[in-house]
């Protein structure tokens, strides 16, 4: 089980901006908030996927990419993105110990999830502990 | 030719991090973030991708080295880095509940794997009371049918590491 | 009913003892008989005869207990029981009640101080393997100049001057060339002075370093042989030898040493070294060369050469770091 807790209106307030970045941009369906080390913490999926398998994946990718940014001599790991043939999944670092994960249709703009990540990250990270 | 790679796995904070770190001739690459579950208790961080590290033979072929995440949830990743491997060494932690079950378990998810190769079990930590004998280890392994060598290592020190590959290796050719 | 035997008495002196043991009737608790040719309750030891001495040193240790030393100079000998020449029947008598009564009493060993010359050679045991082998219970004391190792059968562990791979060349001189000591004479340091260890790393070490390519008695030349798990290396890393044989003896189907000589290409010598080491560590299951062998599986499938020479490069490059 995982430590990190969100408390009752933590938790609502981010159900509310997922519910924002869905709205934005309707292609996404599902958003997940997980720790560095695995353990998911919240999501809101708009259809059946494991959050706990993707939790462990999630974090995976980002380390790897954070990683392999260094290898090849680059800095500050932003992203990592998964382009499939029928959508995208972003990754993104949120505070120090937390990953956030947009999974999307194919029919989004990569450029917009970028933009509403990012901007999902400004606001969590002013109200997260 | 194709690629050599030796898989190191076990139990989280038993040592594969520091195994590789140890014998790797490059520095590691490690994916190591902060812990945020229990096992803050007992380390601050944790791998939740791969270690790899490497040693070069005499002709310029490399064997690599990886080190797998030790919880059940990275379960994925210890498929993917398995592919290809040449054998399994498990590091059991000694000092957690219950090393016996802890090495069934990995035993059991790397099954396919290790009937196709070979695995050396490394117990790691015997600096306690109260952890089983070698002996309990011999009996659990040959309850599942398998006979392979169990040594009391210090993954801190080249030279175990170093005799725990050896002894896979001869178990590949000899045994 | 109890047996007695003698070794190395005179004629003279056989013949008084047989008609004492006679006429002892009801004046010991059990009845007494001499024969020579069962497991005796005492032994009655000629210790002025270094010959007879030395042939007793290479009897078992379960012929060699409640043993009588028989000597003209009793005080020089370092024996739990003794019998002073000539031979008297109230002191026959008191040495047989006292097995009777304490039949468990330490066996003792030729005192090392006065040791006739032939029990430092005994003409049987031959080699350190052998005679670690031979002391299933009690101390043993092996003495080399200023270095020596204790073992303690009972409490199955051993101390030792030396470390890890001094202790092995030290195990590897010729067997002779150690002095021995045995039960109660083995003059112990106040405990707390001394660092005990698990009896199995140096009898691993015996194994390895003090079989100079003799088997165990017991064990068969032609026997066939596996081990039960890999063994607990202790004090010194194993040779890429050692390992070859560990995962040869493994298999499920046990091997001669002809067998392991071809497959592995390990010199007798050193598979000899292994098995006795194994005995001696108790991981070893021995079966008689004549015992109807079991359906052979095929042979292990010879492995590509190319597997071969990947494995041989590993072991080359990894035993750079062992240094
Ligand atoms: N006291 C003691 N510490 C040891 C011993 N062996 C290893 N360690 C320590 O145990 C820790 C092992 O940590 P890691 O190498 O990160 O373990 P890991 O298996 O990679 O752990 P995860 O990646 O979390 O699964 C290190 O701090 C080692 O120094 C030992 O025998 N005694
Ligand atoms: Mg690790």
């Amino acid at each position: 089980m995982s430590q990190v807790r969100i408390s009752e209106s933590g938790a609502q307030f981010c159900q509310s901006v997922f519910d924002d970045m869905m709205s934005q941009c309707d292609a996404v369906y599902g958003v997940l908030i997980s720790t560095v080390d695995g353990h998911d913490v919240v999501r809101s999926f708009k259809q059946d996927m494991p959050a706990p398998k993707l939790a462990a994946m999630m974090s995976s990718v980002l380390a790897l990419g954070e990683t392999i940014a260094v290898e090849a001599d680059q800095q500050q790991c932003r992203y990592v993105i998964v382009e499939n043939s029928n959508g995208y999944i972003l990754t993104l670092r949120l505070k120090e110990k937390l990953v956030l994960s947009v999974i999307a249709r194919a029919n989004a703009n990569l450029g917009m999830l970028h933009s509403i990540s990012r901007s999902a990250v400004e606001k969590l990270d002013e109200k997260l502990r | 030719m194709s690629e050599i790679k030796v898989i190191i796995t076990g139990t989280p904070g038993a040592g594969k991090t520091t195994a590789i770190a140890a014998i790797s001739e490059v520095p590691p690459v490690r994916t190591d973030t902060a812990t945020t579950d229990e096992l803050a208790d007992v380390k601050s961080e944790t791998t939740v991708a791969m270690d790899f590290g490497e040693l070069t033979l005499e002709d310029g072929q490399k064997v690599f080295l990886y080190g797998t995440p030790g919880q059940q949830r990275f379960e994925f990743m210890w498929k993917i880095l398995v592919q290809g491997g040449l054998g399994l060494i498990v590091l059991v932690d000694c000092t957690r509940a219950d090393p016996i079950a802890d090495m069934g378990m990995y035993l059991d998810n790397f099954a396919d794997f290790v009937a196709e190769t070979g695995a050396v079990i490394g117990l790691v930590k015997r600096d306690v009371n109260d952890t089983p004998a070698v002996d309990d280890f011999y009996q659990a392994l040959s309850q599942r049918g398998l006979m392979f060598p169990v040594l009391e290592v210090d993954v801190r020190e080249q030279g175990d590491v170093s005799l725990m590959i050896e002894a896979l290796v001869s178990l590949l050719e000899f045994a | 009913m109890k047996y007695l035997s003698s070794i190395g008495l005179s004629a003279k002196d056989e013949t008084v003892l047989k008609s004492l043991i006679d006429l002892l009737g009801a004046r010991t608790s059990e009845e007494w008989i001499y024969r020579d040719d069962v497991m005796v309750d005492a032994l009655l030891l000629d210790f002025d005869n270094s010959e007879a001495v030395a042939a007793w040193n290479t009897k078992p240790e379960s012929v060699r207990r409640n043993t009588i030393a028989y000597s003209s100079e009793i005080p020089g000998i370092s024996f739990a029981r003794r019998l002073a020449k000539p031979l008297r029947a109230a002191d026959l008598i008191a040495v047989l009640k006292d097995i009777e009564e304490n039949p468990g009493k330490a066996d003792k060993a030729p005192a090392s101080s006065t040791p006739p010359p032939s029990t430092q050679a005994p003409s049987e045991i031959s080699t350190l393997a052998e005679c670690v082998a031979r002391h299933s219970e009690g101390l043993l004391r092996l003495t080399f100049g200023d270095r020596e190792v204790v073992l303690d059968r009972q409490r199955r562990c051993f101390s030792t001057s030396e470390s890890g791979e001094s202790l092995a060349a030290l195990l590897a001189h010729p067997f002779q060339e150690f002095q021995v000591t045995r039960g109660a004479d083995v003059n112990l340091p106040p405990d707390g002075s001394i660092k005990w260890l698990d009896q199995k790393a140096l009898l691993w070490l015996v194994g390895q370093s003090g079989s100079h390519g003799r088997l165990i008695d017991g064990l068969e030349q032609g026997g066939l042989f596996r081990i039960t798990r890999w063994p607990g290396f202790g004090l010194v890393r194993p040779s890429q030898t050692v390992l070859t044989l560990c995962s040869m003896l493994t298999r499920k189907n046990a091997m001669s040493i002809e067998e392991i000589r071809s497959v592995s290409g390990v010199p007798e010598f050193d598979i000899i070294a292994f098995i006795n080491a194994a005995s001696l560590t108790g991981i070893l299951v021995a079966q008689s060369g004549d015992a109807a062998k079991p359906d052979k599986p095929a042979a292990k499938p010879e492995l590509p050469t190319e597997r071969k020479g990947l494995f041989a490069k590993i072991r080359s490059r990894l035993a750079n770091t062992r240094a």
